[in-house]
């Protein structure tokens, strides 16, 4: 039973999975997405239409700031965050130079594949010919894939992109996804029927 | 030739590319909103003070619940790895075994643990704090209103809910 359990835990799929920032940002926040209301439904000391409100309303916040951050990852950090750790690493053998982090990223996943595998022109493709290590390696990259059993890894490379993910949760999720999506949730709240477009009317004091 | 906050910088991507843990984005999401919201909701001059204060606490706390739920949950993922490893003569895959099941513990944390220390701690330690300053306690009204009634408000688990423009805002949960 318990070597069941430790071949499940080892399992490579899992393992990448579960080191991967935006995937296990995206499965926290999938969670909370989904326990957050269920915990507002279960609270019996509330009347049922406050807590269809709130639940709905805390559902639809997680989601929109996931999808928000998700939307954000490929197109800043990720993009920006490995060419500056490139840059603050400039010339250092442990991040080569890459043209940008999908180029990397179709290295790596060659890499983590069998020699005879790796013939995968697609894939191969995204990785430019003369690329190499640096200036004193003979081979290039694509041809130490083509003939290492185990081609050259790149982990600060991956880090990089990691470090770029988290960064991306501060920035995206926990400050900019949070303060948009609080203007696109009134309008979707409207059209579920939860909400009324609001009248002109001044803030309430809750101790009124 | 790296000068020292480059090999720091590269000690850190290397430590993230080697052993990336599910842990270090919920802690990173737990610390900057638990920070952030708090921070953003005080600066919200359009909100009367009180409910900026009751808000800003409630977001705060959040943060501080979370943080503290998964290191105190990953603690226990360690020794279980470990535990699972030696048993099963995979000490060279403990990483894995802690990433996967980092993953799993910050999952069911989310789901179950902060949701339900947030439920029974929140309201009860905001009213003691608001009774301490003698102001008035913010108490669920019995009968609070019809899901299309505007302005509404009510409180729940010592969160108030009230119409758009009054500043308030969900969501501050970690």
């Amino acid at each position: 039973m318990i070597d069941k359990i430790a071949n499940i835990l080892t399992n490579p799929n899992f393992a990448n999975f579960a080191m991967n920032t935006k995937y296990t940002v995206t499965t926290e926040s999938i969670f909370k997405a989904t326990g957050r209301p269920a915990a507002i439904m279960l609270d019996k000391n509330v009347d049922l239409d406050t807590r269809k409100y709130a639940a709905t309303k805390e559902g639809l916040y997680q989601l929109l700031c996931l999808g928000i951050y998700l939307t954000m990852i490929p197109l800043v950090f990720k993009k920006y965050g490995f060419k500056i750790a490139q840059k603050i690493l400039k010339n250092d053998s442990d991040l080569p130079n890459f043209k940008d982090a999908n180029e990397y990223l179709a290295y790596a996943k060659l890499a983590s594949r069998k020699k005879a595998d790796r013939n995968d022109a697609k894939t191969l493709a995204k990785i430019s010919d003369n690329l190499k290590i640096n200036d004193s390696d003979k081979f290039t990259l694509k041809e130490h894939l083509l003939n290492d059993e185990k081609p050259p890894e790149f982990p600060v490379a991956k880090g990089a992109l990691e470090l770029s993910n988290l960064v991306g949760t501060v920035i995206g999720l926990a400050w900019i996804a949070s303060e948009l999506s609080n203007h696109i949730l009134h309008p979707l709240m409207r059209m579920l029927g939860f909400e009324k477009k609001p009248e002109k009317q001044s803030g309430i004091n809750i101790n009124s | 030739m790296l000068t020292p906050f480059q090999n720091r910088f590269k000690n850190l991507c290397l430590k993230l590319g080697k052993n990336n843990n599910a842990l270090y984005g919920a802690l990173t999401i737990a610390a900057s909103k638990g920070i952030l919201r708090p921070t953003f909701t005080m600066m919200d001059k359009k909100q009367e003070r009180k409910s900026r204060t009751y808000t800003a606490f409630r977001e705060g706390f959040t943060g501080v619940v979370a943080f503290a739920s998964y290191l105190v949950t990953n603690a226990g993922v360690n020794k279980l790895a470990k535990h699972i490893a030696k048993e099963t003569n995979k000490l060279d895959k403990l990483p894995q075994m802690t990433s996967t099941l980092s993953l799993i513990s910050v999952s069911l944390t989310a789901l179950f643990v902060i949701p339900w220390i947030c439920n029974f701690a929140t309201k009860p330690l905001l009213d003691k704090i608001q009774g301490n300053k003698n102001t008035k306690p913010l108490t669920p009204q019995p009968k609070i209103h019809k899901s299309n009634d505007i302005p509404f408000r009510s409180l729940y688990y010592g969160r108030v809910y009230n119409n758009f423009n009054t500043g308030l805002k969900i969501g501050g949960g970690l």
